[in-house]
Parts: C-alpha cells; sequence; structure tokens
C-alpha cells in the first residue's frame, strides 16, 4: 500500500495535464475609466465620421485571399493522438500567436528548436513534418467534409512531431519550448 | 515551480514561465479552467498595477501565489452563496477526467481533498502540487510556520479518514 503522501502527489499530477498547455495571452487594462469619460465622445465622433464615409461610398475591395477563412477547425482537430506525443508548430505568417509577429519561423530558429530536441534525453524520435504533408493529411482526414473543402495549403503551418519516452516528460518539452522564438502552439495528446 | 531567489525583470516574464502552473493551482482550488484562467488573469493585472511599489521583485512569485488562492477563496464563497438558491456548481475537472484505473483513484483522491475545509487544501496543494517548503507555504499564506505543520498533519489525518470511509 501506497503511502498517503504518494497518493496525494499521484493525484495532483492529473492537474498536469489540465489548462491550457502554453500561457493564453495576457490581458491588459488598456484604459483607465476616468480616461473613458473623454474617450466616449471622441470615439462617438469618430464613429459618426465612419459612419458618414461607409454612406457616401468607399471604394470595394475584395476580400484578401491570402487571409484563410478558418485555421481552428483543422488545426485543433489535428493533435496528437498518444499520450507520449507532442507536436510543435511553427510560426506562419498567419500564426495569431503575437510572438510569432506574423512572420514564418526562420531557418535559424527550426535549426534551434531541432537542436534543443535533439538534446533532450526524454525525446525518442523527431518527426519534421512540412504545411503541405499537414494540408494532405487533413484533406484525407477529413475527406467528404467542410474542412476538407475549406482547408488550403499552409492554413497548418509546418512542425515538429515529437515521441517521448514517457507521457510524464511532455511537461519538460512545455517547459523547454514554450515562449522558444518560432514556436507557435505546441499541443499535446495528454487530453 | 520552486520559489525564486532570483528577481524576475517584469510581469511578463514571471507570466510565460508560472502562468500555466498557477493555472492548474488554482483549477485544483475552483474545479474547473475558465475560472482558474480568470484568477490568474485577474492575480496578474493586479501584480502589474503594483509592480512599482513591490518592494522585493523576487517575492513576487510569492505573492502572486497569495493572490490566486485568495482569489480562489472570494470565487468559492460567492459559489457557496449562489448554490443557497440554485444548483450548486457542478463538474470539477477531477470527477470527468479519466475512467482508468489509476484515474479513479486520483479522482477519489481529489474529490477527498475537495472536501476538506479550505485552509487545508490550501497547504496540500502548496506542499504537494507546487512542492514547496514550509517556510515558503507560511509566507504565501500569511501564517506562521506551526500552523503550516499543524494544519498539514490535520489535512493528512482527515483525508485519512475520508478515503477510509469512502472505502
Amino acid at each position: 500500500m501506497r503511502s498517503l503522501e504518494e497518493r496525494i502527489r499521484d493525484a495532483y499530477s492529473m492537474a498536469d495535464g489540465w489548462g491550457p498547455a502554453v500561457p493564453p495571452p495576457l490581458r491588459r487594462r488598456s484604459v483607465r475609466h476616468h480616461r473613458l469619460r473623454f474617450a466616449a465622445p471622441l470615439a462617438a465622433a469618430a464613429g459618426v465620421t465612419a459612419v458618414v464615409f461607409l454612406a457616401t461610398g468607399l471604394p470595394h475591395r475584395a476580400p484578401d485571399p491570402t487571409v484563410p477563412l478558418s485555421v481552428g477547425p483543422a488545426a485543433e482537430a489535428l493533435r496528437p493522438s498518444e499520450k507520449n506525443q507532442v507536436w510543435i508548430y511553427l510560426c506562419s505568417r498567419i500564426s495569431a500567436n503575437p510572438s510569432c509577429h506574423r512572420q514564418g519561423a526562420t531557418r535559424a530558429q527550426r535549426g534551434a528548436i531541432d537542436d534543443a530536441l535533439k538534446k533532450m534525453p526524454q525525446v525518442r524520435r523527431i518527426e519534421r513534418v512540412t504545411a503541405e504533408q499537414a494540408y494532405a493529411e487533413v484533406k484525407k482526414k477529413f475527406a467528404g467534409t467542410k474542412i476538407a473543402d475549406t482547408i488550403r495549403p499552409g492554413d497548418i503551418p509546418d512542425s515538429f512531431r515529437v515521441t517521448l519516452r514517457r507521457p510524464t516528460d511532455v511537461r519538460a518539452i512545455l517547459a523547454a519550448l514554450s515562449n522558444r522564438p518560432g514556436v507557435d502552439q505546441i499541443v499535446t495528446g495528454s487530453r | 515551480m520552486v520559489s525564486s531567489a532570483r528577481a524576475p525583470a517584469d510581469v511578463e516574464e514571471l507570466y510565460r514561465e508560472h502562468a500555466v502552473g498557477l493555472i492548474r493551482l488554482a483549477m485544483l482550488m475552483v474545479g474547473d479552467g475558465p475560472t482558474a484562467e480568470d484568477v490568474v488573469q485577474d492575480a496578474f493585472l493586479g501584480l502589474h498595477d503594483r509592480w512599482r511599489s513591490l518592494r522585493d521583485p523576487a517575492a513576487a512569485l510569492t505573492y502572486l501565489r497569495s493572490a490566486v488562492l485568495n482569489r480562489c477563496r472570494s470565487v468559492l464563497r460567492r459559489r457557496a452563496v449562489a448554490s443557497r438558491f440554485r444548483q450548486p456548481y457542478q463538474p470539477p475537472a477531477w470527477s470527468a477526467e479519466d475512467c482508468a484505473i489509476d484515474g479513479q483513484e486520483r479522482s477519489a483522491v481529489l474529490t477527498a481533498i475537495a472536501r476538506l475545509p479550505r485552509r487545508q487544501r490550501e497547504v496540500l496543494a502548496l506542499r504537494f502540487y507546487c512542492d514547496l517548503p514550509e517556510e515558503e507555504i507560511a509566507r504565501t499564506l500569511r501564517i506562521s510556520r506551526g500552523t503550516v505543520s499543524s494544519t498539514t498533519s490535520r489535512a493528512l489525518a482527515a483525508l485519512a479518514k475520508l478515503l477510509e470511509d469512502a472505502t
């Protein structure tokens, strides 16, 4: 029979899989309330001006074709199935993560991530998956659904798929790689 | 999550390094992710406002932990009031999770912990989840070291009894 303390620690270790794997963006208090008193009329005036402009007609522009309509569902649906796998998505031009600065991961950043992974003893296997491969995979996996129709090459960025020796090593990978330049999202299979 | 001897440069650095862990600590208290995230965001906003007047930036993490726990208390208090009038807040994270064999044992332990008094739960989480030394727990909860150790032993005894009754 294990000691009570061990049982508690073990039970708490469940929490390691809870919550987001990377911190959600830090919200900021942008405007203080007393400043809003002056901001509100200004905003109203600006709003009216904008409406007038719109009513008088702006040149119509076709929607920008380079902006994908749906990144979410496909990327969400494409996550590792095993508990000891971690997929590291790299920054791309369309990443929502502010630390990507709307630029793709550079060659140097990729190299640094790759090196860091190779140095970690917990890592058993590293697989590079390009955006094209991920695109083909989604096309195949969701064939006949709406996702397959709407997804375009590049909607899912390049990634590293890492297989770990033990599922508990996920924590170490997250610690080593979240917030590393060039990393957009880390998706784990632990939930 | 070790108590940091090194002073963090700014709130963002603290956030990057500790937000996820603090969210999990909050989840152990309040039971659900969205509330836990709100609590942690709130605690960081509070720290952000007071950053300049902080006497010792190295103690910021202690401050954050206690801010998170304080806000969790407020949430639980509000829920307790609300539940007098309607259905109590239902699914905590530990009840739904894995139904595997060891998952059951774990959720039994967590469910039992959830029934302990507030301070005992806080001490247990800081001690066995955050792995903090007694001194740091005392600073976080602003209680004496003696109170920490007596609360821990009382919590362990109560927990052992709850688990025994359950089986």
